[in-house]
């Protein structure tokens, strides 16, 4: 496994995706969310700033963690990724662990996910940005650039795939509520899932 | 088809040709759902479930303590994890859950919560978890008529448990035990003999002794927050060099921070940073407080809010 996770570790290096240095602020919901540019597993730019008018969506994503897993295998997640991205949501997916932007992007395929765009979170800068702390964890940003939610996908912290039916989503509810015009009534949530894996900064 | 995915290849990029994948001596079957379980914990294939299951980050065990007194029924969930395995308290801190369990007792039966012993501060990069290491017995007291108590009977129990190193492991055990309650002399209770029953009835004492107490009344606590800090004050009836202060629910204290502590004679004063999910301060700060003695209090602080409202709140944020 140790060999594997070098390997791994070795590709990653070699597709390392640079980003742009951030002023690093804690992500805090009613605030500007921070700002973040880089290249996503496909090569495309993606910043914040050329965002500004639409709803971004950041799912924090670990292909082998149980909690994450609970979501796909179910097709939960698919689901809200295709629902609001036909409103025209954008929606990242941040790989937290040390794969190739081809592993990455046949992880998704595989899971037939449809989200916009997948990048690989390499050095752990937009993990250290929003502080993120787990596998899923959910930010939603508005047109405005405005951090509306940051937590837990919904309010059922487990890994049993049965409860996602009876489960209330919070990612939905903030969108519902900001495009119609309300305020989030749940914007802060205690995220749960796996830790999310931090690489050392290079200084 | 079903997911052949081993434990171990948790990193294994998941385009990798299924040829490649490990195949595992040991399978781990999906249930149709792909809660992937590791090697033996499952138990449903069988009709009758174990008392004991093995997985490769550690056993899960349920035991029975001999009754001091017909109808007083203790139980207990054993766990041994594998070195630098952990599994979480019931507030897990940053990341992970709780072990949680479904118990099957008989009618007018049923079973308190778990009784959890103070946990340790486990650390997974910058974040940190609450939970344990190695050995740990999560004790459960059952409840019932004494008629239904007085006479053996069988429970079975479906626990679902997150064992974490680098990487997670969620798994489901369904255990079952005969509980006699006539004594530690039958050799048939529970399908052990005298000594591990004696062994079982130690391990759950111990436990149970280790539950952190309810703060003695000559201790006073109390706590101010702003949106920054908690500030929890206890004097307590004798000295001690420092604590760790394990907050009960989640989402009120952050739990990675430092706690900063001074101690001045019977009074400890524990800085805690709060948590970014904190939206209201709470009228009361429950915790367990464990000081190096070993002891574990359960502090319940009530909270004055420090002048929220007179300090602007861009004076309190670094620049």
């Amino acid at each position: 496994m140790m060999s594997t996770f070098r390997l791994l570790a070795r590709y990653a290096v070699a597709t390392a995706i640079l980003f742009m240095p951030l002023a690093i602020v804690a992500a805090r919901v009613g605030e500007p969310a921070p700002a973040f540019s880089g290249v996503d597993t496909n090569g495309v730019t993606r910043r914040l700033s050329d965002l500004k008018g639409k709803y971004v969506v950041l799912e924090w994503h670990h292909p082998g963690c149980p909690y994450t897993k609970k979501h796909y295998d179910s097709g939960n997640m698919q689901k809200l990724q295709a629902e609001w991205t036909a409103k025209s949501v954008v929606w990242l997916t941040i790989v937290a662990s040390p794969l190739t932007s081809e592993q990455a992007n046949g992880a998704m395929r595989e899971r037939k996910a449809k989200q916009t765009a997948t990048w690989i979170d390499a050095d752990s800068t937009l993990a250290r940005a929003y502080q993120a702390k787990t596998s899923p964890q959910m930010f939603v940003i508005d047109p405005q650039g405005t951090l509306i939610y940051n937590g837990a996908i919904d309010d059922k912290p487990t890994t049993d795939i049965a409860d996602v039916a009876g489960a209330h989503n919070y990612v939905a509810a903030a969108l519902t509520e900001s495009m119609a015009g309300r305020t989030v009534t749940t914007a802060t949530t205690r995220p749960y899932g796996c830790a999310v894996k931090y690489v050392s900064a290079k200084s | 088809m079903p997911d052949l995915r081993p434990v171990s290849t948790f990193f294994r990029p998941p385009n990798r040709p299924l040829t490649r994948r490990l195949r595992a001596s040991v399978i781990t079957a999906t249930l149709g759902v792909a809660l992937f379980t590791a090697a033996g914990t499952d138990a449903f294939a069988t009709a009758e479930a174990p008392r004991l299951a093995t997985t490769p980050q550690g056993s899960i065990e349920l035991i029975a303590a001999a009754p001091v007194a017909p109808g007083d029924i203790w139980l207990g969930v054993r766990f041994r994890l594998e070195k630098r395995w952990h599994t979480y308290w019931r507030n897990p801190g940053d990341s992970g859950g709780p072990p949680t369990i479904r118990w099957t007792l008989p009618a007018g039966v049923s079973a308190d919560p778990f009784v959890w012993p103070a946990p340790e501060r486990i650390a997974v990069g910058p974040l940190v978890n609450y939970g344990y290491h190695g050995d740990l017995v999560l004790p459960v007291r059952l409840r019932g008529p004494a008629a239904a108590l007085s006479k053996p009977f069988r429970i079975e129990a479906e626990i679902r448990w997150l064992v974490c190193k680098e990487l997670c492991v969620p798994v489901r055990s369904r255990l079952a035990l005969d509980v006699a309650t006539l004594g530690v002399a039958r050799t048939d209770a529970g399908g052990v003999d005298a000594r591990t029953r004696q062994e079982w009835t130690r391990l759950i004492a111990a436990a149970r002794r280790a539950e952190p107490r309810p703060a003695p009344t000559a201790w006073k606590a109390t706590a101010t927050a702003d949106r920054e800090h908690f500030t929890l004050t206890i004097q307590m009836d004798h000295p001690a060099s420092s604590a760790v202060f394990f907050p009960l629910e989640e989402s009120q204290v952050d739990d990675a921070a430092e706690q900063q502590v001074t101690v001045q004679g019977r009074e400890m004063r524990l800085h805690l940073k709060t948590s970014d999910q904190l939206t209201a301060i709470p009228r009361i700060l429950r915790g367990v407080l464990s000081l190096p003695s070993g002891e574990a209090v359960v502090i319940a602080a009530p909270v004055r809010s420090a002048s929220v409202a007179s300090t602007p709140r861009s004076s309190r944020r670094p620049s």
